[in-house]
Order: C-alpha cells, then sequence, then structure tokens
C-alpha cells in the first residue's frame, strides 16, 4: 500500500506525538492493548491523515517495538511530524468543468480532465453497445 | 423444398468448393462466398416471392417460410438488430455462417467474434453465471489451428466479458499489427471502436484523439466521438482540426447509439479546444516551497489521497521539491539533530538516508499508478541540475524497474524459445499482446530514451520467437503480426540495421 508510512505510522497507531517519552510509549500502548483485549470500540481505530485504520493489538504491540529501537523511531518521527488529523480528500481546484447541458447524472465533482471535457463516463461501454443494458 | 433443405445442400456445395484450398487462396475463396450468396438471393428471393403470394392467399403457414426465408437472406442484418442486442451468444454464432461475403477466409473467427460480442451485451445476473458461454468460446477458440484478427477481437471482447480491461486493451491493440489481409476491416473496425469507447468510459479525451490516429479503419461511432474529442482537448494529431457543428450533428447522425450520445453531442457543440498544455520542463518562475517538514508531508498526504486519475507532473514534481527544501532546512536538520542525540544517535543522516529512500519509493509508486511519464523529474537544468534531487530519485527508481520488467518478461520468452516449450497459439498471442502493452507502457512512462534500452532486448528476443513461430509452428499470422509491430518500431526508432531486417520478415507473408 502505497501510504503506508502514514497510515501504519507507529505515532499513530499508538495516538502519540513525536515528542512522547519511553514511559508514555509504554504506558499508551499498554492501555491500548488491554482496551483492545476488553473489545471496547475507542480502541478499535485511529486516526492518520489519510483517514481512520483500523487497529489490532497486533499492530499495536509491532509499534512499541519499532519505537523502542531509537533508530527505527527517528524515521517514525520524521513521518509524524504532520498531525493525525484527517486531510480533505481532494486538494482545493482553481475551476471545474462547465455544467452538462443535458443534466446528465453521470458527472462526478472532480475532473482531472481538460476543462470542458466531460468526466468519466462508466456506463459509456453498456450504452455504446459493448456491454448489457440495465 | 423446405429453407433449411435448401440451406444444407447450397451449404454442402460450398464446403466442396473451398475444402482443401489453401490459405494462399483467400481471393478465390471470397469471389466463392460471392457467387454463392447471389446463388442463395436467387433461390430463396425466388422462393420467398411464392410465399408472399401465398401469405396474400390468407395462406398463414407461409408466414414463418417468409420470416426464416428473410434470416437467411439477410443474416448481418438479423445479427445486428436483433441478436447482438438480445446477447444470444449461440443463435449469433451459428448464424454468422450464413454471413458468406463478410467473413469470406475467417468464417469461424468471425463467427466466434458474433458470438463474443454477443455474450458481451448479454444480461450478466452473477459472476459465474457467463461461465458456460465463454468456456463454449473458448472451445472453439481452442479448436482453430490458426488464429486470424476477428478470432484475436474476439478474445479481447472475451477478456472484456470477464472483466480483465487490461487483457482486453493488450489484445485488441494487437490486432491492429495484423496483415490487412488477415484480419477483416469491420473486426478492425469493432476493435477501435471498443478501445475508444473505453477511453471514453475513463473520460480520458486525450487518448481518443491519440487513439484510432494514422490510417486505422473507423466506424461511424469512433468518428462521432473522435470528433467530440477534437472539441474538448487539443489533439496531439496537427492534421485533426475541430469539426464544425455541421459536421458533428452530421456524424452524430451517422453513428448508432444516438440518444446515449445525444448530451455528449450538446456538450462538444458547447465546447471549444483548449490551449495546448503547458511544456513539461520545470517552471522556472513558480514559487520555491515553504521549507517546512510538515508543509510538505501533507502535500504528500493530499497527493495520496487524490485518484491517481487526477495526479499530474507537476503536482508530484512540487512535491519533490517541498521535501528537498524542508530536509535541507537548517531548521529541519538542527531539530532532527537534536532528536537524534536525545535518542542515542550520532546524528540525522541514516534516517534522512532512509526517509528519502521510502519518498522515493511512495512518488515511485505513484507516478506508476498515475502512468505519469518521468521525463518531468529527470529533467535538468542548463547548469546540470535537477529539478528535484528526490523526483530525480524517484524517477530512476521507476526506471530501474521499469527496464527490468521488460528484461524479465524478454528472459522469459527467450527461456522458452530456446527450450522450445510450446503453448496453444491463443495463449501465445495472450503472451505476445500482454508484452506488448508492456513494453508500450514502458515506452509511454519513460520517454523516448528508455524506449531505447528497452528496444535492445525486446527485439533480440520477439524476433527469435516470431521466428520460431514462423519456421516450425507455422503460425504465419501471428509472426507476421509481430514482425509488422517490430518494423514500425525500428522505422520509429530509426535503427537502420533492424529496419532491414524486420522488412525482410514481414515480406515473408502470412
Amino acid at each position: 500500500m502505497a501510504g503506508q508510512c502514514f497510515s501504519e505510522n507507529p505515532f499513530y497507531i499508538l495516538g502519540l506525538r513525536p515528542d512522547c517519552s519511553r514511559a508514555d510509549l509504554e504506558r499508551e500502548g499498554q492501555k491500548l492493548l488491554a482496551m483492545l483485549e476488553l473489545k471496547l470500540a475507542a480502541a478499535g481505530s485511529y486516526p492518520t491523515p489519510l483517514g481512520p485504520m483500523p487497529r489490532t493489538a497486533d499492530s499495536v504491540r509491532q509499534a512499541m517495538a519499532e519505537l523502542r529501537d531509537p533508530r527505527r523511531r527517528l524515521v517514525h518521527e520524521l513521518w509524524a511530524q504532520l498531525p493525525a488529523s484527517p486531510l480533505p480528500a481532494e486538494p482545493p481546484r482553481p475551476a471545474g468543468p462547465p455544467p452538462d447541458p443535458s443534466g446528465s447524472s453521470a458527472a462526478p465533482a472532480a475532473d482531472p480532465h481538460p476543462a470542458g471535457a466531460p468526466p468519466p463516463w462508466p456506463q459509456a461501454r453498456a450504452a455504446l453497445g459493448f456491454g448489457a443494458r440495465r | 423444398m423446405s429453407v433449411g433443405a435448401l440451406g444444407i445442400i447450397v451449404w454442402l456445395i460450398y464446403r466442396a468448393l473451398v475444402h482443401n484450398r489453401p490459405a494462399s487462396e483467400s481471393g478465390t475463396r471470397g469471389n466463392l462466398g460471392l457467387v454463392l450468396s447471389i446463388v442463395v438471393w436467387v433461390l430463396v428471393g425466388g422462393m420467398m416471392l411464392v410465399w408472399a403470394v401465398q401469405l396474400r392467399a390468407g395462406e398463414l403457414a407461409a408466414l414463418p417460410k417468409l420470416l426464416v426465408g428473410l434470416v437467411v437472406l439477410l443474416p448481418w442484418p438479423t445479427l445486428r438488430l436483433v441478436l447482438l442486442p438480445l446477447g444470444l451468444l449461440r443463435t449469433a454464432y451459428y448464424l454468422s455462417f450464413l454471413c458468406l461475403v463478410r467473413f469470406q477466409d475467417d468464417r469461424r473467427g468471425g463467427a466466434l467474434l458474433v458470438g463474443a460480442w454477443a455474450l458481451l451485451r448479454a444480461p450478466q445476473r452473477a459472476a459465474t453465471e457467463s461461465e458456460p458461454a465463454l468456456r463454449f468460446l473458448e472451445k472453439r477458440l481452442h479448436r482453430l489451428k490458426n488464429l486470424r484478427g476477428a478470432a484475436v477481437v474476439a478474445m479481447g471482447l472475451g477478456a472484456a466479458r470477464r472483466g480483465e480491461l487490461e487483457a482486453a486493451r493488450a489484445l485488441l491493440e494487437s490486432a491492429f499489427n495484423l496483415d490487412p489481409a488477415a484480419c477483416p476491416q469491420w473486426a478492425l473496425e469493432l476493435a477501435g471502436e471498443w478501445l475508444t469507447v473505453d477511453a471514453v468510459a475513463q473520460g480520458s479525451w486525450s487518448k481518443v484523439c491519440a487513439r484510432d490516429s494514422g490510417v486505422r479503419p473507423r466506424s461511424p461511432l469512433t468518428r462521432f466521438l473522435r470528433a467530440c474529442a477534437a472539441r474538448f482537448v487539443t489533439p496531439a494529431e496537427p492534421t485533426l482540426a475541430p469539426p464544425s457543428d455541421l459536421a458533428l450533428t452530421l456524424a452524430w447522425l451517422r453513428a448508432p447509439h444516438r440518444r446515449a450520445t445525444f448530451s455528449l453531442l450538446q456538450r462538444a457543440r458547447l465546447s471549444r479546444p483548449q490551449p495546448a498544455p503547458p511544456s513539461p520542463a520545470a517552471p522556472p518562475g513558480s514559487p520555491e516551497p515553504a521549507p517546512e517538514l510538515p508543509a510538505a508531508l501533507r502535500e504528500l498526504a493530499l497527493v495520496l489521497l487524490a485518484p491517481s486519475s487526477t495526479l499530474t507532473q507537476e503536482q508530484l514534481l512540487r512535491v519533490c521539491r517541498g521535501f528537498d527544501a524542508a530536509l535541507r532546512s537548517p531548521a529541519t536538520l538542527r531539530h532532527l539533530t537534536e532528536r537524534a542525540l536525545s535518542l542515542g544517535q550520532a546524528g540525522p543522516e541514516e534516517a534522512l538516508r532512509e526517509l528519502r529512500a521510502q519518498l522515493a519509493a511512495l512518488i515511485g509508486a505513484r507516478l506508476r499508478e498515475a502512468a505519469l511519464p518521468i521525463d518531468q523529474l529527470l529533467a535538468t537544468s542548463p547548469a546540470g541540475q535537477p529539478a528535484s534531487e528526490l523526483g530525480a530519485a524517484a524517477a530512476q527508481a521507476v526506471r530501474t524497474q521499469l527496464l527490468e520488467e521488460i528484461e524479465q518478461a524478454c528472459d522469459a520468452l527467450h527461456d522458452r524459445t530456446t527450450d522450445k516449450r510450446e503453448l496453444p497459439v491463443e495463449d501465445e498471442w495472450r503472451e505476445w499482446a500482454a508484452l506488448r502493452a508492456r513494453y508500450h507502457r514502458v515506452s509511454q512512462l519513460g520517454g523516448l530514451t528508455i524506449r531505447r534500452l528497452a528496444w535492445g532486448p525486446l527485439h533480440r528476443e520477439v524476433c527469435n520467437w516470431a521466428v520460431w513461430l514462423w519456421n516450425e509452428r507455422r503460425h504465419k499470422v501471428l509472426a507476421n503480426a509481430v514482425f509488422r509491430f517490430l518494423l514500425t518500431e525500428a522505422e520509429e526508432l530509426q535503427d537502420d540495421s533492424r529496419i532491414t531486417l524486420a522488412r525482410k520478415n514481414v515480406n515473408c507473408g502470412i
């Protein structure tokens, strides 16, 4: 997965800031393991800049092990400089495509294509003779 | 005499006439088909007149005979207007054998293509529902001794039905390398139409313009979509001028599926071609990103969140330059040194090296997902400095991966050719289509330099393999298509020594 450095960052998994102490790390890790043991919903996921990710006891143990190694911890600290709060899914765009004059329903919001060109038309294959019509 | 009995007699005559004729006598076979069609038209047409008179006299029993006669006289319109839209695979497959002129030398291939097209249009309620139909086609495909164009297009449509769109694209693209005598024009039109519609489905209008360029045959639907694309984007092909409103409307009127494409027509009429995209060279006046690691990480996270189809080279270059600036900034280095010392490390260099490697891998993966060319990231300033150190590292990683992939594929082909491990001809074709598509992707992503690097091993192994196919296995149509591809590529790369060889091989014919 392309965004593993963010989504599986041990600091995000443990819900800690990069400047936390070793004691914070152990305490938070044990607390999360206990919560996961009790199947508390609050411990079931953690926020990352790419959105919430599922948390498991294994991932917590692995995160603790990673952060106990000072060399590995320093690399993870670099990645965790970005706060864990989720980012907006789409970067702001200067201009959108012109509205479809026919009011066609197949018009997603983001248009990666040249201004004026219609957005992807996933039903095109079926509508133009290369798929079953529904 | 019933229509069925008459059909059988005519068919037996045809079989007797064409049986055991070599493939080289394709023109004779086509003429026989024409003569036979005229005979069928005269005989069945005469009988239909009699049945029409009987029907007029009140004999209702003549009605089914008239309908059957109509199907015999007009098999292709029956297929196009009735059986294909209904998705009746088997009926379409068998009826297509009555299309004596249209399918000429490749009746079985044509029937397979009609069957695959019908299957593509058949409703699919469950994933496994089309398995028996696909097996029906595969079985008949396997029986073919030599694959020709229609069968290759049928394989492509079959892959599309299975949802293997990449394989379908590769197979249908490979059909355009076939000798014209081995592939009916309408099959190529159909392949081009599917590829164009596929590009429209992805919203890739520039691909609609680029595809179908040159001398490819075009169906009315392809022409209309291409005309729309010329309105939406600035085509790379300078001869493709944006059509006038009248020309656009006429193209729409000629094309099928007018109701489905009406909104597209309206949109195209309102659009005017966009100005050409900016030069891929690094923008000299673009502002330097803020040298802060969180800002650079934020930019990267946004790039990771964005759908890959929306990414541009400029976005990725900006991310790379952001990291270059952040990782060079004294504030970042000071902070990192402090953290490294507090953790008992000698310094931050090792962590920075690892971070750079991870970033290069991440950006490289994103480049590949978005199918973006790497040339802009590899571009250097007049002083020889790369536009971005991180970008150059990512592009180099992608470049190495691309070349390794091609080399692995070529090595596998080399081993198989040396060991003379044969595959069924349809699997040989699938392997060729996959390799061709991979080479195309490498050329597209890597630019001319990598294309030239990949060309050497590709030519060596593919040429040897095709010679083996031609000389020993007698799969001349496939071998000739490969030779044609090699010739086109050698000409585009101006590789004079290989042009001569490829011309000689192409002239060996099918």
